[in-house]
């Protein structure tokens, strides 16, 4: 400890070393004021005295200079006098001083006093401390947050932004959320939601959201059904989370046109199906345990399908929507939600005011989320990747006897490898029709010689079929041929397929409406291919199949 | 190629997933898996978003399928038809006895 003394009397320096010594602290002497403030930068003192006779700087600046030097931390001042007059010992604290001491000092007070302020001083400096560290950790803290809020943002930013048809009110109770609002166009123009509502809120809820998240834009991306999405995000859930955490959710898929709602809903309030004239249609009341309880065994991804009639909405919603004012006891309650959203027209700004205006009287300590769906068309398109068309001319050329022809299914197989080429893929379908098509009648009608008629009646088309695998079972001789041939340059493969059988008569059934159950093959090779020709009576059929 | 099928929650619909190919592989497995159907089901749903390929015998198969369930008494759809299934299924003018969606 360092004390600094400031006092001209020779006399009485040495008697305040003295006391001071004696309480083993180390000590600075100075006359004059000005002298003190050129010590303190460099002495840094834990107490100063100094003497009131001290004049060359006032004692109201002084005081108050020396304290600057020590910034956050208490410095102790105690002034020394040599009155006895109370009232000039006023004056002189009022001007700064924490305490006084008259001379001639008594010994024992004068290091009562001095142990004192030292104390203080001590106290002052550990909270000094404490502040830093405790300024410390809560920009470090924010600076987290900052990092992790800019992760939730990234991952959320997957969602369908601006979307036309979808309105929300989404308000979390801290700056992380733990409801979840997510919305993803699926590969066939459909369009996907969820609406998940984790265990609390705030950070611990917020984290389930990420791999939710991400298992539910890959998910949509892939076009899976609601039920595997919901399935897949329990599985993960139910890994990660502790066991007193979980997460309600409605997750849906609304049809291109949107007439057809799939849903999976477990935990979550009824999300409520309104017509155009403002009436509630249907609940759809969650059928399931929320996400993350249950193991993929017990899991239930059973879906609901409800029809929406053009201009149907539908609002979706977590509890916090109806939980406002809870804590008060004063919960809004499910019905009185109802009863506002009709006094509303379920307009959804409407209703997001009328909820602030309840949280404003009432406070609210949960995530509140609301989405309102319009049951139009989605307008959105399926998905098409544009892909350059592989340059490389190439012939595929196989012949198949009997053992073939029972073993494996040549059109799949030479698809699904042409299917890897640049630009096949999106030709992979109708190519597999066509060329199904006059590979089956190569083996159905010309090795196999079954007619098409058989399969006319209700029976009989399975009845084919079964005869069908026991001809081939006992089918000894003959070949079926297939050819294809890619020309790049003329964007097109030519195919041919010829049989060793019987020969074949192509008749169409263009005259027998819509019904009928056979001779629908011919219909659409006519309809994929150009230039379509048999020959050999029949034994050979060619078309050309364009890849443009 | 394989097939499951699921009731919805609600009993009235009854769903057929057909995933890979759908063609004639298919034909029993397909007719017994709307055998017996209960009588609740409004509506039969065929769930094509993960049929890869489809042909002449699946057509078929689904005009048995509406005719044993007694033509037009009960809907039958056919969902999720990537563009490609889909214009087969138009070239043979489904649209008119199924729903497409």
């Amino acid at each position: 400890m360092r004390v600094l003394i400031v006092d001209q009397e020779k006399a009485s320096q040495e008697s305040l070393v003295n006391v001071i010594h004696s309480l083993g602290y180390e000590t600075r002497c100075v006359a004059i004021g000005s002298q003190a403030i050129e010590v303190c930068n460099e002495f840094a003192p834990d107490i100063v005295l100094l003497d009131v006779a001290t004049n060359d700087i006032a004692l109201s600046t002084l005081v108050p200079e020396l304290k600057a030097q020590t910034s956050s931390v208490y410095l102790p001042i105690i002034l020394l006098a040599d009155v006895d007059n109370t009232a000039l010992l006023d004056r002189y604290l009022q001007q700064g001083g924490d305490d006084f001491l008259t001379k001639p000092f008594n010994a024992i007070i004068f290091q009562a006093k001095i142990r004192a302020h030292i104390r203080t001083r001590e106290l002052s400096r550990s909270v000094a401390e404490q502040n830093r560290s405790l300024a410390w950790h809560s920009e470090h803290m924010q600076q987290e947050h900052r990092i992790v809020q800019n992760i939730f943002s990234n991952a959320l930013s997957r969602s369908l932004q601006d979307f036309a048809n979808i309105q929300t009110y989404l308000r979390p109770h801290t700056i992380f959320n733990g409801d979840l609002y997510l919305l993803a166009r699926g590969p066939l123009g459909n369009l996907y939601l969820l609406l998940g509502d984790f265990t609390g809120h705030g950070l611990p809820a917020a984290i389930g959201t990420l791999p939710a998240s991400q298992t539910f834009f890959a998910m949509a991306e892939l076009g899976a059904p609601v039920g595997q999405i919901a399935e897949e995000i329990n599985r993960q859930l139910y890994q990660l989370l502790p066991e007193s955490m979980f997460c309600c959710a409605t997750i849906l898929e609304l049809s291109p046109s949107g007439e057809r709602i799939s849903w999976w809903s477990g935990g979550m309030p009824p999300a409520l199906l309104i017509s155009p004239t403002n009436e509630i249609k249907e609940h759809l009341q969650p059928q399931h345990m929320p996400l993350g309880i249950l193991s993929t065994p017990e899991f239930e991804s059973g879906i609901t399908i409800t029809r929406a009639t053009p201009k149907d909405r539908l609002l979706l919603y977590s509890d916090g929507a109806i939980e406002v004012g809870a804590q008060q006891g004063n919960s809004f309650g499910y019905e009185n939600f109802k009863t506002l959203g009709k006094a509303c027209r379920w307009q959804l700004d409407e209703l997001a005011s009328e909820i602030e205006r309840r949280i404003e009287q009432d406070g609210s300590e949960d995530d509140i989320s609301l989405a309102l769906l319009h049951c139009i068309p989605t307008g959105l398109s399926p998905k098409e990747k544009q892909q350059e068309r592989l340059k490389l001319p190439f012939q595929i050329v196989t012949r198949l006897g009997p053992e073939e022809i029972r073993g494996v299914d040549p059109v799949s197989t030479i698809l699904s490898g042409l299917s890897q080429l640049e630009g096949f893929k999106k030709f992979k379908a109708p190519l597999y029709t066509v060329l199904a098509e006059a590979y089956n009648n190569a083996v159905d009608h010309g090795l196999l010689r079954l007619t098409s008629s058989a399969k006319s009646s209700l029976d009989g088309f399975e009845t084919y079929y079964i005869e069908r695998s026991q001809r081939l079972m006992r089918l000894q001789h003959g070949y079926v041929e297939i050819i294809l041939q890619y020309v790049p340059k003329e964007g097109c493969i030519y195919a041919k397929i010829s049989d060793s059988g019987q020969g074949f008569k192509a008749t169409g059934n263009s005259n027998q409406g819509d019904e009928y159950t056979f001779g629908r093959g011919l219909m659409l090779m006519k309809e994929l291919t150009q230039d379509l020709v048999w020959s050999d009576d029949g034994r050979c059929v060619e078309f050309t199949f364009s890849v443009r | 190629m394989s097939l499951h099928t699921e009731y919805a929650n609600d009993g009235k619909h009854f769903i057929i997933h057909i995933k890979g190919k759908f063609d004639f592989g298919l034909v029993q497995e397909f007719r017994q898996s709307y055998d017996g159907l209960s009588d609740r089901v409004t509506t039969v749903i065929i769930e094509l978003r993960e049929t890869d390929y489809i042909d002449s015998s699946a057509l078929g198969m689904l005009l048995n399928m509406r005719k044993s369930l007694g033509a037009g008494s009960r809907n039958i759809h056919l969902i999720n038809c990537r563009p490609e299934i889909r214009q087969i299924l138009d070239i043979s003018r489904f649209d008119k006895l199924f729903i497409i969606d």
